[in-house]
């Protein structure tokens, strides 16, 4: 057998041992199940794409008459054989994205849904996670991963997109945090909306990059800082934006005390300045016109900290003109404000936490108070209360 | 603030932009192999140059993107970027001037002429290879945050 097609074989067995892994994950929950299903579809179509490569090497082999003893002379030959080895090597890396990074993760999360220390607090996280799904209408089924940190990881499996949700462990019981899940969220919408970004967003912000180009700036350096603000900065400001209009005020106010540091107008790769985002959801909040809420105290409070120890960023990647068309392109696209019909709810369920009681509201909306609440309040017995009223009847997750 | 999201589908765009020139490469390859041997090439070699076609005219749009109203594709972003890491093939213009033959070529090739398509070719193979280094370096950051999250 020829070395190609033994790389061919090993392919084929780690998608057999995928297959057989989630055959034999029996009666998977309502999660857990929507990618599994997914995820073996996918396994079929790398399958093909393994014994398409298989087919494509054999006629190559019989129309060269490639043999492993003799070197390839002539130029098509020897770029067909590179192509062939590329292949392979790209079918290798999918398998790598699509199955090694998710299939250990089923067992964590059967683990962590069952064992006694994590299961009901897994369960409160999974409502408050299904909540922000239900109030921004993502059609998607989301698993949630307690791990090392707040973070989305995106699964490609051919045309279907799914996304896993990571919350950092130390915090699973700190509700106050949660909102800042909304971010993670916010990836998922992104993805779901990409064409709209594509079509409207990013190119305004790109002719603004080539319309404020210095003189002395380089291809390359503009081919980064358009890469830069395509690819991670308008997502990253897409997310805060969705985040902002969900959630409004407590996701603001999570991220300010998250986003606090010596340099808040640092610019790095993969994030905008956080002076940027916070003036950006300043602005959001402030366009949603939320009743009983005092815009300007936050926006003080935020200016107190970095107008002190920072001044206006004079770089070329922040440029008045891009930023402006990022974000005025950004909240068009993003337009649904779920915040404006909940903020009732939320205010409300501030009230009655304020006074001692936890009130009949949804989940969402009482987590969300919290973050509104005297930072010196214990959350514990509510939180308490809230593990009894949502995760001790049946699982129906 | 962590780049999960980010890296993931940075790996996955570029895996995904390198596949699609990959294959148009394969087509034409096998395209020339048949033809040294005066057999008919497969619909599905010819389908595969069609493939890559579609993908310059994509990079295409995304270049004319930065002077007039286009819709950008993350595929094609991906490859101005893993392009501009030290292959850039000169300035925008002449970026766009390479491209613009490579489609020209790849229609004459898959009409049967027998014209060289050094143009389309080379700039296939930078594209496959470029998008694939980038591929591997962000699937490699990728695998340390799996590895934190486990």
């Amino acid at each position: 057998m020829l070395l190609v097609d033994q790389k061919a074989e090993v392919l084929l067995s780690k998608i057999n041992f995928a297959e057989k892994k989630i055959g034999a994950i029996s009666s998977p929950d309502k999660i857990l199940g929507t990618y599994l299903k997914d995820l073996a579809d996918w396994l079929k179509m790398l399958k093909d794409q393994v014994r398409t490569a298989q087919n494509e090497f054999r006629e190559f082999v019989e129309e060269t008459n490639f043999s492993e003893s003799d070197c390839l002379l002539n130029e098509a030959q020897r770029g067909l054989l590179k192509d062939m080895l590329r292949t392979y090597e790209g079918i290798e890396e999918s398998f790598y994205l699509g199955v090694d990074t998710f299939l250990p993760l089923t067992s964590v999360w059967v683990h962590q849904r069952s064992d006694e220390n994590t299961k009901r607090g897994h369960r409160l996280l999974i409502r408050f996670i299904q909540g922000l799904l239900r109030l921004s209408k993502i059609p998607e089924e989301m698993m949630t991963i307690l791990g090392e940190s707040h973070a989305c990881l995106p699964l490609s499996w051919g045309n279907i997109m799914k996304h896993v949700v990571f919350v950092t462990y130390s915090e699973m019981e700190s509700m106050r945090r949660w909102a800042l899940l909304a971010h993670e969220i916010g990836h998922a919408f992104y993805d779901l909306h990409i064409e709209e970004f594509n079509s409207s967003v990013l190119p305004l912000v790109m002719r603004k990059l080539v319309e404020t180009r210095p003189l002395n700036l380089g291809q390359r350096e503009l081919e980064n800082i358009i890469y830069i603000w395509t690819r991670n900065w308008i997502p990253e400001l897409v997310s805060d934006c969705f985040s902002v209009k969900i959630l409004g005020p407590p996701y603001a106010v999570q991220f300010m005390l998250l986003a606090l540091n010596s340099e808040p107008n640092r610019t790095d790769v993969s994030h905008p300045p956080v002076n940027l985002r916070v003036n950006f959801m300043m602005n959001t909040l402030e366009s949603l016109a939320l009743p009983q809420f005092n815009i300007e105290f936050y926006r003080n409070i935020w200016n107190s900290y970095s107008h002190s120890i920072t001044r206006p960023s004079s770089q070329y990647i922040l440029h008045e003109e891009v930023v402006e068309a990022a974000l005025s392109g950004i909240d068009r696209v993003t337009h649904d404000t779920p915040i404006t019909n909940k903020w009732a709810d939320i205010f409300a369920a501030k009230q009655a936490l304020s006074n001692g009681k936890v009130p009949d509201k949804d989940l969402v909306s009482i987590v969300s108070a919290t973050t509104l609440l005297d930072p010196a309040i214990n959350l514990d017995a509510i939180y308490k209360i809230l593990l009894e009223r949502h995760t001790s009847g049946p699982d129906a997750s | 603030m962590t780049r999960q999201w980010q890296l993931m589908r940075d790996a996955q765009t570029f895996l995904e932009a390198s596949r699609l020139a990959n294959n148009a490469l394969k087509g034409i390859h096998f395209v020339q192999v048949a033809r040294a041997t005066r057999r008919l090439p497969s619909a599905s070699h010819m389908e595969s140059i069609e493939g890559g076609v579609k993908l310059l005219e994509r990079v295409l749009a995304t270049i004319e993107a930065l002077e007039k109203k286009q819709t950008v594709s993350s595929d094609a972003l991906s490859i101005l970027y893993a392009l501009s890491q030290g292959r850039l093939l000169g300035g925008t213009s002449a970026l766009k001037r390479t491209v613009a033959n490579s489609i020209k070529e790849l229609a004459k090739f898959k009409q049967g002429e027998s014209e060289p398509i050094d143009e389309a070719e080379g700039l296939l193979e930078i594209i496959a290879g470029s998008t694939a280094e980038e591929a591997s370096k962000a699937s490699a950051k990728v695998r340390i945050f799996m590895t934190e999250a486990r």
